[in-house]
């Protein structure tokens, strides 16, 4: 009767299983990554490149579906439609009800953004999607100069290594460990902005001023920012607030770790909490807490023993025989208190290396995130460090304390956002 | 490019004040780059028309049990109208919900007109008519209305057949009720058990494959 071929299909990842019943319109778990051109986005060339893109990531062409018991990534044949952009950033895309790709890829004059939903990949897998991407499209583009070249993203991976779940192949039987309770943690309060609006508010700075600065408390520019973003967030706070502890949860790429190549989610999280006591709370302070921190939480059996955990959580009988209309309150339920635990969140994917050859076409990479409460995202592009912060909530104070802790240290701030005077 | 003195920051962007301190920027160069769109498309709106809905049926619920407890009156009726109510509320609800993938909107009306009937049938004095008509009726309907639709819809194996398959399941819940209580007729019931074994034996045999595929992704444990 039909000669359709059989669907292709495959379970979600440990750290994915979370966001399909998490995700709705006001926290969508969507993230963006931007790519700013020099020149304007010619949409027709970008449909094509897209299309030639979809080869080397077919997970990209997944829809979610439900079994009885669980979530599961369905591929399917719908094709990947190029827009402009006409929405708030990292908008919703996943809606139980309507079968959709879990990407999308829009344009705005010079520049060309990716939004994913988390469930698909994380920002290490995006960001290797939009980069090839933006090479295919700059490559048709400008095909004169740069067709001979042969030009490739550095991602030496099979389609097998990439479509290959970490979490299940690098966890073994041996112990896991929980992740230690911290409590309630201090919330950003505040009225917000109408309910499907985020607002994103970006920072370029130099990658080598912030590093100078960085290196003055002989630190990276990782602890540097978050020490300046958790002192930022002690600033607006009253001294009862300051009872709680700010804690701000750092996603950590596992991929280093476990030499994986895997274009699907691979990530921990790591949540630093700061209290504010009694103690000066001077940059310093918090800068050499930072660095105690950090070195006793990155390593590579923590890191282990936290995916037996979760892995073994997830391959329990008990678990496993839950029909999916009863995992979801508790997937509701854990989101919840997982999120209570947690202030704000600081997400640095790196340098974002691209060919030389196209390095002139391009302007620079942003990275943001959909949120309920206050996010920053970094990524850098030569020395350009964009830093973006991304909140549903009218008050700025936040964002105001940490750029102007950077001004106040003599870094040039160029700021803009997406917020519109009335 | 504007600069704002207080943050010592430069403001890309057509903006006036400060995005950080909301004090005025003073103006650097005329150059203006757009970096966002000015018109934002709100993406999922609110479904006026189940608010209204909702309204109008919370309206008569509450002037039905209003006139149920002021009127003499012997039997609370006022339960049967809240009930249907909150039915057809919830079954406008996922017209408006599911419409995008018809199936599986018919197979949740399925449902809905299903409990309707055995809550009227229920509270009315439970005269089974609920299992021994209605419901087999309606099976029998909608699993020749799923295959056509499949049919013309040219639908995948993965878009139909669970719901097929869910329709068939429940085919057997009529015929189990006749064998087990007094019925007037036990033909509908009769029917509907032919006809889910009818279109599972369809689906084996023609979609075999596809069949357990569909049924091994959906049930994976």
């Amino acid at each position: 009767m039909s000669r359709y071929k059989e669907p292709a299909w495959r379970q979600l990842d440990n750290a994915a299983k979370i966001f399909p019943t998490n995700s709705n319109k006001y926290d969508t778990k969507v993230f963006r990554f931007s790519c700013r051109l020099k020149e304007m986005v010619q949409p027709r060339v970008l449909q094509k490149a897209l299309d030639k893109t979809m080869h080397a990531f077919p997970l990209y062409a997944s829809i979610i579906r439900k079994g009885l018991f669980w979530y599961y990534f369905e591929s399917s044949d719908i094709k990947p439609i190029i827009k402009q952009e006409n929405h708030s950033p990292c908008g919703q895309i996943y809606d139980e009800n309507i079968k959709g790709l879990l990407f999308e890829v829009t344009y705005y004059k010079k520049r060309i953004n990716l939004e994913v939903h988390h469930a698909l990949t994380d920002g290490v897998g995006a960001l290797q999607f939009l980069k090839t991407l933006v090479l295919n499209y700059l490559v048709m583009v400008h095909a004169d100069v740069l067709q001979e070249k042969n030009l490739s993203i550095d991602y030496d991976a099979s389609l097998a290594e990439r479509e290959v779940d970490g979490f299940s192949k690098y966890s073994s039987k041996a112990k896991g460990s929980k992740k230690a309770s911290i409590g309630k943690a201090y919330k950003f309060k505040g009225e917000r902005i109408d309910e499907d609006f985020l607002q994103v508010i970006n920072g370029q700075v130099s990658v080598k001023q912030v590093l100078g600065k960085a290196h003055e408390y002989k630190t990276t520019i990782t602890i540097y920012l978050i020490a300046l973003l958790i002192q930022a967030i002690g600033e607006q706070m009253s001294e009862r607030e300051k009872k709680r502890p700010v804690v701000v949860s750092v996603p950590v790429n596992l991929r280093p770790y476990f030499q994986s190549a895997s274009a699907r989610n691979f990530f921990s999280v790591v949540l630093v909490p700061y209290r504010f006591g009694k103690s000066k709370n001077q940059l310093e302070d918090i800068i050499d807490y930072l660095k105690v921190f950090f070195d006793k939480e990155l390593k590579t059996e923590k890191f282990q023993a936290r995916i037996n955990h979760l892995v073994a959580l997830e391959k329990n009988y008990v678990t496993r025989a839950v029909p999916l209309i009863l995992k979801r309150p508790t997937l509701k339920l854990a989101h919840y208190f997982n999120n209570e635990e947690v202030t704000t969140s600081f997400s640095n994917t790196g340098k974002v290396i691209m060919p030389d050859e196209v390095v002139t076409y391009i302007d620079g990479f942003d990275f943001c995130v959909s949120t309920r409460k206050i996010q920053v995202c970094l990524c850098s592009f030569g020395d350009q460090l964009s830093i973006s912060f991304t909140s549903p909530f009218v008050n700025t104070e936040v964002q105001k304390y940490f750029f102007r802790a950077l001004t106040k240290q003599g870094i040039r701030v160029v700021l803009s956002t997406n917020l519109v005077e009335e | 490019m504007k600069y704002c003195r207080k943050c010592k920051i430069e403001v890309m962007g057509d903006l006036k004040i400060c995005p950080l301190c909301q004090q005025e920027l003073e103006i650097k160069d005329e150059h203006v780059e757009e970096l966002y769109p000015a018109t934002i498309e709100k993406r999922f709106n609110n479904h006026m028309l189940l608010k209204v809905f909702g309204f109008i049926a919370m309206i008569i619920s509450v002037l039905a049990v209003f006139f149920n407890i002021i009127l003499p009156s012997e039997t609370l009726w006022s339960v049967i109208v809240v009930g249907v109510m909150g039915l057809i509320w919830l079954s406008v609800a996922t017209a408006i919900k599911k419409h995008k993938d018809i199936l599986k909107y018919l197979w949740y009306q399925i449902l809905i007109l299903g409990l309707a009937a055995i809550f009227i049938d229920t509270m009315t004095g439970v005269h089974g008519w609920a299992m021994t008509f209605v419901i087999p009726i309606m099976l029998v309907v909608a699993i020749i209305a799923m295959y056509v639709l499949s049919k013309l819809l040219r639908l995948q194996a993965g878009d139909y057949m669970i719901y097929l398959l869910l329709d068939a399941l429940l085919g057997t819940i009529p015929f189990i009720y006749t064998l087990t209580h007094d019925v007037v007729t036990d033909i509908p019931a009769w029917v509907c058990i032919l006809a889910s074994i009818i279109s599972v034996m369809g689906l084996a045999i023609f979609e075999g494959k596809n069949m357990m595929s569909e049924l091994k992704r959906r049930l994976h444990v």
